[in-house]
């Protein structure tokens, strides 16, 4: 039966040859860097940094939406700001290092006959999703980190699931192209490398390539590596610029917090497994010993910045509402909307002696717009989970 | 595969599968239909305006302009930031992409430059009765 089929799809091809037009010409594209070793070659690279970009953001998601058995530790204090750090540069330069790869293919798009058979038809279907996820997981990032979303969706669930997608396709397409990689990298390099047009030869294409991956690095990482700041002229963020020193991502005006943050009758409550609730006024918390510690903000977009915090430690709250020093606790702020109002402590940062409930940063009490009168400020904690103008602290 | 669809449809008030499907298509369709063909249609271009002793050079450096000019697209078009955050964005992107662009020209401009020097010496070299000219490769 499937013979049958074959045979009248190469009888339905051949009847249509006069259809054979511009690009699905035979040797239509006359670049040799159409070839399968140069393609072979941008493939490792994409392999590596979408695996380095997969892993990377897997754990920015685990630990905001941790599974259960998943404990993010709160030591190395500056971890999560170099993984996701990692995870935004990579997927930036990605972005040469995918359309090179996509160029070296693109005849195949216009191959003749467009299907031999099932097998053939199934292994062109399945680009569909390796192809759009990449670019989609590529336009949805850089987007992100340029603030624009043209869409309807939320971007980090999008982007999530785009990525597990996109990874499913990309384990399928390197095991159907397993044998022509390893023919490609294994054939002898011809000894002498001239295009007959006179163009880019293989090491110049790679090359050039290369550098683009370089550039668009070097404008735009300096929002996450300190000393580069001010030669990263494309970086959405420069980590000193903005009140008190470092960049603001949450408004209060955006949060809504602009009148209760400010209000005098706030009080910050720690509640729930506790066996004295407390509530306390910000002049009763600034009256309390106070520790102060350097620490990242450390945002999922990319950026960091580092910064001087004062105020009570966590432990110090959880001890005087007489509660577990085993306890998880939940953050909430002042903000009644959002996915991000509340964030979860687990109970190694809860016991870490520099997460604090910060009410000063940089030498003076906390800016509105950095989550006056106070905030959770942590290490190893992805900025988003540093809950601005908290309000409650519930002990689990 | 099946996770993450899966997933999107399971977080379907957040993840909007419609509009998720169709930027996940039409980013793959984009690049296909707009993008790829634009860079054909420019490597035609400069196959015929390049001469070819200089080709690879405004090849590579086009290359590196394109790329970075797509990665600044988002910041230089604006659309995000600036809702009352001016840490948000806050440099001038657009000139930005002016500064590293024009870099790439000079730096491609006097790699043309150096070439087509090395090729007239060479010529000129070639053309003397002193047959003696090293082999160049052109």
């Amino acid at each position: 039966m499937v013979r049958k089929v074959d045979q009248a799809l190469a009888g339905l091809w051949s009847k249509l040859e006069h259809l054979r037009l511009g690009p699905f010409r035979q040797g239509a594209f006359t670049s040799t860097l159409h070839s399968e070793r140069t393609t072979a070659y941008l493939g490792l690279a994409l392999g590596a940094s979408f695996f380095v970009c997969f892993v990377t953001g897997l754990l920015s998601h685990g630990i905001q939406q941790p599974p259960g058995w998943f404990l993010w530790p709160s030591r190395p204090l500056s971890l999560y700001r170099i993984t996701q750090g990692i995870h935004v540069a990579t997927g930036i330069a990605t972005v040469p290092l995918l359309l090179a790869k996509l160029w070296t293919v693109f005849p195949k798009l216009f191959a003749w006959p467009p299907v031999e058979n099932i097998a053939h038809a199934l292994e062109r279907l399945s680009l569909l999703p390796l192809v759009g996820g990449s670019v989609f997981l590529l336009v949805s990032g850089l987007n992100d980190i340029a603030l624009w979303y043209p869409w309807e969706f939320f971007f980090p669930a999008a982007h999530y699931w785009a990525a597990w997608i996109t990874i499913g396709a990309l384990i399928v397409h390197i095991g159907a192209k397993a044998s022509i990689i390893r023919t490609a990298l294994r054939r002898e390099k011809p000894p002498v490398e001239t295009h007959a047009a006179g163009g880019l030869t293989r090491r110049g294409f790679l090359g050039a390539v290369a550098a683009s991956a370089a550039v668009v690095t070097v404008s735009t990482v300096g929002q996450t590596v300190w000393p580069l700041r001010r030669i990263s002229v494309l970086a959405p963020r420069n980590p000193e610029v903005g009140p008190q020193g470092f960049p603001v991502n949450k408004t209060a005006r955006s949060a809504g917090v602009t009148e209760s943050a400010v209000d005098p009758g706030w009080r910050l409550s720690v509640e729930g497994a506790v066996e004295r609730p407390l509530s306390l006024s910000l002049e009763e918390l600034q009256a309390l010993p106070q520790h102060e510690v350097s620490l990242p903000i450390a945002c999922v977009e990319g950026w960091s910045a580092t910064a001087a915090w004062v105020g009570v430690p966590m432990k110090t709250l959880l001890r005087m509402a007489g509660a577990s020093q085993e306890a998880a606790v939940s953050g909430e702020s002042l903000q009644e909307r959002g996915l991000y109002r509340r964030s979860e402590v687990n109970h190694l940062h809860a016991a870490d002696p520099d997460t604090l409930v910060a009410l000063g940063v940089n030498g003076e009490p906390l800016h509105l717009e950095h989550g006056f009168p106070a905030r959770l400020i942590g290490p190893n904690r992805p900025g988003v989970m540093q809950t601005k103008w908290l309000s409650r602290l519930v002990v689990e | 595969m099946i996770f993450g669809i899966a997933g999107t449809l399971d977080e379907a008030p957040r993840t909007h599968p419609a509009n998720f499907a169709l930027w996940f298509v039409g980013s793959g369709l984009a690049h296909d239909v707009l993008l790829a063909p634009a860079i054909f249609v420019l490597a035609i271009a400069v196959g015929r305006a390049v001469p070819s002793r200089v080709r690879p050079l405004v090849q590579a450096g086009l290359i590196v302009a394109g790329s970075v000019t797509i990665v600044a697209l988002p910041l230089v078009l604006g659309r995000g930031g600036a809702q009352g955050n001016p840490s948000a964005l806050p440099r001038n992107y657009g000139a930005g992409l002016l500064i590293v662009l024009s870099t790439i020209a000079v730096v491609t401009a006097l790699a043309v430059w150096r070439r087509m020097r090395r090729f007239r010496v060479s010529a000129e070299a070639a053309n003397t009765p002193n047959r003696t000219a090293p082999n160049h490769r052109d």
